[in-house]
């Protein structure tokens, strides 16, 4: 049996409990602090949690923050009238007193009509403060001033946190009224499926104001979240840069005389870079902690991890308005580069030209293979830019929706297709085509085929490329912060 | 290990450079400066290209170096050896994280600026100790020539050159060493004192080693402390994708602390109605009005909701602890109890404890029949998906029956959408017969001036420039269909509506539609069987009128189904059977199915029959036979007239729906 608590726990890390009616979204929050979709249990069914379970908030393995989840307040009215009935006649029996008098008495009845409210009630009363989540869509009612008012005996700062405020019906203006009436004034807004990250830190500094003891640790988690975030953005786009270097760099070479739709080694190489896209797009979903089948839908589907309209598909290139000034957007050679030479004659002019000017001594033994092939009178296919451009869009829409996901959504995400908003459409930067075209003349330099021996891998020309891809590709994140702000100081 | 071939090959090259620099002495005497020159010329332009970057390049000297510096490549040509040799996940691993390591900027200053330093050292200490074998076993002259410099210049800038040896203690020759050495041409013999040469051997000893071998030994000592240095302040880049994954796990930004407060079996009783007073008063079954109360829900548009005629006792709208203690106090103290109490809930709303306890509460205070009335279905779609919605409904029909309240008095009905048949179900609740009561059932909402409207836009829009097609004919009873959508469940099963059009070839549809088409035509009157154009419109509503049924309730791609034969089939079959059974007076004339009229002609059917669906079949037949003038004259093309003709069919509907329902009643 839980003892009754001291009416002022002073010692220990920050505690805070977390209550509201139920079905509020109490739990839902708690997993979107935590980045934790298994926390506890989400349903739309009343009494969904029956217990008071905690949860504690680390900062480089300290523990700074014990948040509790705890049973919604179902039944306030008649609890607010059991009280009054408990304080009787004792005027002069005040808030916290009258808690301790219902819990102890609460103690002695395990299975009795306010065990749920209990149970809260003993954690608010346990804790330094308490976060009241509403339901931001919910009206404004008599029993959610009497939930208020109980909390208020407790004696601990409240910080009212509304939910779902991302939902058309949310009535927020209403919420606030009502609360700045009952003297809340300082209230945090959330949406556990919409999350962006001002509005998490914006929470936390709303607590920070109500629990000025505890000042330091909050900072600590609002910089450590903070820098959480910035390190998985760079994080992500490395591995959209080196997903870019190894399908830039590949190629195949097929004779001159086959029939290129035919061309069994085409294929190949449209499926290898499919599967590396797939690759990737696993390694973003995991890198961020989510599982395939929670992102679907939306007009842009990726079905469990999987993108599902195909890389090399005219509509693929349409949804993300990438423009296609070639006519080679379709058919058998779409989405790819032809440098064919004969005889020496033809030669893609700017491969060579780069050639000469690269001036690296290694540009002899890469090229002397290439350059005989070609007058053999093979032709290289490789992915061109649009598919490159396609490829960088994708996964950056994928990682912006990943970064604004809460993970209490139940639902799946919706991501916005970015041909609506033409302003949007990726552009074609010159740094990050001079890092690709300087790809291209690296062949070995990608790991998409078991052939290669990798040791290019190991150059630090490709190491430096890499590092030049992801500076591109974070600046555009943050050049094109849509809802989210992804510039990396909050400050 | 490639550092090491790396450093035998320099001591190799170094020596066969010495060698062949020295030459043979029995052909000419050794220029000296040439010898000089090769030796130490590239490697001090390498090193002050060196010094340069060290100094210019800041951060991107590490990079510079390691692409381009000799230390780079022979660690590049070492990588890819070692990634040719050891092909396995572990040794790769293990060779890239090292790789990335030395590119760190101080590392690879370090390391490859060593190499460099290195590889030259060994070069330089083989042509040394080449050098010095040369001279030791064989004698040599010295001498030095030129064509464009002048010669008296020599001696200062051998002096120069000497000084730095001459600090280390090596010898330098003497100024007339220096000139006796000169060089003047193959006519004389070359001839050089032993002290000379051996001056002049030690000089260049002297300057091989101050100005080859002992910078490179000293910044190589140099390179390798700052690589040592580099070393120990080196720290792995947390923020590198894999360390963020190994985070997650090892180092979590939160963790579960387990249940405290644990869930006890029991589960907290319901409400026991331990307050409430046992001394209510025993209500009578009453005869009032029967009674609406809304429980913490939004104030519809329309409170009480509309029934024609009717009127509720409004007990208001329940929202706070107040306001609930006087509704059950007003129960509990009422002395006419109302006829039957509806408690209208919203969906949105969580039924929890809290809910429960209050309906339980009215339950028991009063003695009327309690209904519950469940609104808000429209918002709560929009917010939850189809399982919420489901989920939700099954909670609050739980709720009821742990009340007390019977399935069939728990109804779902959206207040703010209220549709005829939701209006009529709320009557029955309250105890209404459809039937009883006003004697002029004027429905509340009429479709056939909608349909008619439809009816003429579509005669309008088909002047008869081409031919109508099938889709036309289908969307146009489509859209009349549509308008009696909320009585779908009815027709469609008066109809016989399959679920689907299945089958894909007209033979299989035509058997679909043909029941359709009879059971249209079994209901026209004797009149309208008698005139051909109106037999066949009569068949054609009823397969037109499945097409658009089913196509309302499965929007396939019905325009990839062979319709239009369909329907045709559908309804020749049908007339022809009926030809055989009927005598029929008037001989079977080949009606077009196409043409605009008779497409009018079974819309304006259809549009009739499902004005009076629901009224039985007979009523049907005769509104009918009132109604529609069997006239086989083409209908007016222009617009107006044709508005005419409609009026004046609907006039006669609207007589002859009225003369039935004052001799027959509502319904029959």
């Amino acid at each position: 049996m839980n003892p009754v608590p001291a009416a002022n726990p002073s010692a220990g890390p920050l505690r805070i409990a977390v209550v509201g009616h139920t079905n509020t979204g109490k739990t839902s929050l708690l997993r979107t602090l935590m980045r934790d979709p298994e926390f506890g249990e989400v349903s739309d069914r009343p009494a969904t949690t029956r217990q008071v379970e905690g949860a504690v908030l680390t900062v480089r393995g300290r523990g700074l923050a014990e948040l509790y989840d705890t049973p919604g307040l179902e039944d306030s009215i008649s609890l607010l009238d059991h009280l009054d009935a408990l304080r009787g006649a004792d005027r002069r029996m005040d808030g916290p007193e009258l808690m301790q008098k219902f819990l102890h008495e609460s103690q002695g009845q395990p299975g009795g009509t306010f065990a749920q409210e209990a149970k809260a009630i003993r954690q608010v009363m346990a804790s330094h403060a308490a976060l009241y989540v509403i339901d931001a869509r919910d009206r404004v009612l008599g029993k959610h001033r009497d939930e208020l008012t109980i909390l208020a005996f407790c004696g601990r700062p409240v910080v009212p946190v509304l939910n779902f405020i991302a939902s058309p019906e949310a009535q927020m203006q209403a919420w606030r009224d009502h609360l700045s009436r009952a003297g809340l004034h300082a209230v945090a807004e959330f949406d556990t499926v919409v999350i962006d990250d001002q509005s998490e830190r914006r929470l936390l500094e709303t607590m920070r104001t109500l629990l000025d003891g505890h000042r330091e640790s909050i900072d600590a988690l609002i910089e450590d979240r903070a820098t959480h975030r910035k390190n998985l953005l760079r994080a992500s786009t490395a591995l959209i840069a080196e997903m870019l270097v190894d399908v830039a760099a590949f190629r195949v070479s097929i004779p001159l005389e086959s029939d290129v739709r035919s061309s069994r080694e085409v294929a190949r190489l449209r499926q290898l870079v499919r599967h590396r896209e797939q690759r990737c797009v696993r390694e973003l979903l995991e890198l961020h902690h989510f599982r395939p089948g929670d992102v679907q839908a939306g007009e842009l589907p990726v079905v469990d991890g999987q993108w599902g309209t195909d890389l090399f598909s005219p509509a693929a290139l349409k949804q993300f308005g990438v423009r296609t000034g070639s006519a080679a957007a379709a058919g058998a050679i779409a989405g790819l580069t032809i440098d064919a030479m004969v005889g020496g004659m033809t030669l893609g002019a700017a491969t060579v030209l780069g050639a000469g000017i690269g001036g690296t001594l290694g540009l002899a033994q890469t090229h002397g293979r290439r350059l005989f092939d070609r007058l053999r009178g093979f032709s290289e296919f490789s992915p061109d830019d649009n598919t490159l451009t396609l490829l960088i869009a994708r996964e950056s829409t994928l990682v912006r929706a990943l970064l604004q996901r809460g993970h209490a959504s139940m639902k799946p995400i919706a991501m916005e297709a970015p041909a609506k908003n033409p302003t949007a459409s990726f552009p074609r930067s010159r740094t990050m085509k001079d890092a690709l075209d300087e790809v291209r003349l690296h062949p070995e330099w990608s790991a998409l085929d078991d052939r290669t021996t990798g040791s290019g891998m190991m150059s630090p020309g490709r190491s430096m490329v890499i590092d030049r891809l992801i500076d591109e590709i974070v600046q555009q994140f943050a050049g094109k912060a849509s809802k989210a702000h992804f510039a990396g100081d909050s400050k | 290990m490639a550092v090491l071939f790396g450093l035998v090959l320099a001591f190799i090259g170094g020596a066969a450079a010495g060698r062949a620099l020295l030459g043979t002495p029995r052909d000419e005497p050794a220029n000296f400066f040439l010898v000089l020159m090769g030796v130490l010329g590239v490697q001090t332009t390498l090193l002050l290209i060196w010094i340069a970057v060290m100094l210019f390049g800041r951060q991107a000297a590490g990079s510079m170096l390691a692409l381009s510096s000799i230390g780079g490549f022979i660690v590049q040509g070492g990588q890819r050896l070692a990634a040719a040799i050891h092909r396995g996940m572990m040794p790769r691993a293990a060779l890239m994280a090292h790789g990335r390591m030395i590119l760190d900027p101080a590392i690879a200053r370090g390391t490859f600026s060593a190499i460099s330093h290195g590889l030259w050292l060994a070069f330089n200490c083989g042509c040394l100790l080449m050098i010095i074998v040369l001279l030791s076993a064989r004698q040599y002259t010295f001498a030095w020539e030129t064509t464009i410099l002048n010669a008296d210049s020599y001696v200062p800038l051998t002096r120069a050159v000497a000084a730095l040896p001459r600090l280390a203690g090596f010898a330098a020759p003497s100024n007339e060493q220096i000139v006796a050495a000169q060089w003047r041409g193959s006519d004389e013999a070359f001839t050089q004192d032993r002290d000379d040469s051996r001056a002049w051997s030690a000089f260049l000893v002297g300057c091989l080693v101050m100005y080859g071998f002992a910078p490179r030994l000293l910044l190589m000592a140099w390179s390798i402390g700052q690589r040592r240095s580099a070393l120990s302040r080196y720290r792995l880049d947390l923020t590198r994708p894999e360390f963020l994954r190994l985070e997650a796990t090892l180092m979590p930004v939160a963790a579960p602390l387990g249940v405290r407060d644990g869930d006890d079996a029991a589960e907290p009783s319901p409400f026991r109605p331990a307050d409430l007073s046992d001394s209510a008063p025993i209500a009578k079954v009453g005869t009032g009005l029967p009674a609406i109360l809304g429980f913490e829900i939004e104030r519809p548009s329309v409170w009480p909701p509309q029934l024609h005629g009717m009127t509720w006792t409004d007990l208001g709208i329940v929202e706070t602890r107040d306001q609930q203690h006087a509704i059950i106090h007003e129960l509990q103290n009422g002395n006419s109890p109302p006829r039957s109490i509806v408690l209208v809930g919203g969906l949105t709303s969580v039924p929890d404890r809290g809910v429960e306890r209050f309906v339980t509460q009215v339950q028991r205070t009063t003695k009327s029949p309690l209904f519950l009335l469940l609104t808000g279905g429209q918002s709560l779609r929009q917010r939850a998906d189809l399982n919420g919605l489901e989920q939700r409904i099954a909670d609050w029909r739980a709720l009821a029956s742990r009340v007390g309240i019977a399935m069939e008095r728990v109804l779902e009905l959206d207040l703010d959408h209220l549709t005829d048949e939701s209006r009529s179900r709320l009557a029955q609740v309250t105890g209404r017969d459809s039937s009883a009561g006003d004697s002029a059932v004027t429905r509340e909402t009429r479709r056939l001036e909608a349909s008619f409207k439809l009816v003429s836009d579509w005669w309008r829009s088909h002047d008869g420039s081409k031919p109508p097609d099938a889709d036309d004919a289908v969307r146009l009873h489509q859209s009349i269909m549509g308008l009696h959508s909320e009585e779908a469940g009815s027709w469609r099963s008066w109809l016989r509506v399959p679920g689907q059009l299945s089958g894909t070839s007209a033979h299989e549809i035509a058997s679909t539609l043909s029941q359709g088409s009879r059971r249209f035509m079994d209901m026209l009157p004797l009149t309208l069987r008698n005139s051909p154009k109106w037999l066949a419109a009569g068949a054609m509503a009823g397969a037109l009128g499945c097409v658009a049924a089913a196509a309302l309730l499965s929007p396939v791609a019905i325009g990839a189904l062979p319709l239009w034969s369909a329907i045709g089939a559908a309804v020749s079959g049908v007339l022809h059977a009926h030809r055989s059974q009927a005598a029929v007076s008037s001989p079977p004339s080949e009606t077009s199915l196409t043409e605009r009229d008779q497409i009018v002609r079974s819309a304006v059917l259809l549009a009739m029959m499902l004005e009076l669906q629901g009224r039985g079949e007979a009523l049907i037949t005769r509104v009918l036979q009132d109604a529609v003038d069997p006239v086989e004259a083409a209908l007016p093309f222009e617009i107006s007239a044709f508005q005419e003709w409609l009026d004046e069919q609907r006039h006669r509907f609207d007589q002859a729906l009225a003369r039935e329902i004052q001799t027959g009643g509502g319904t029959s």
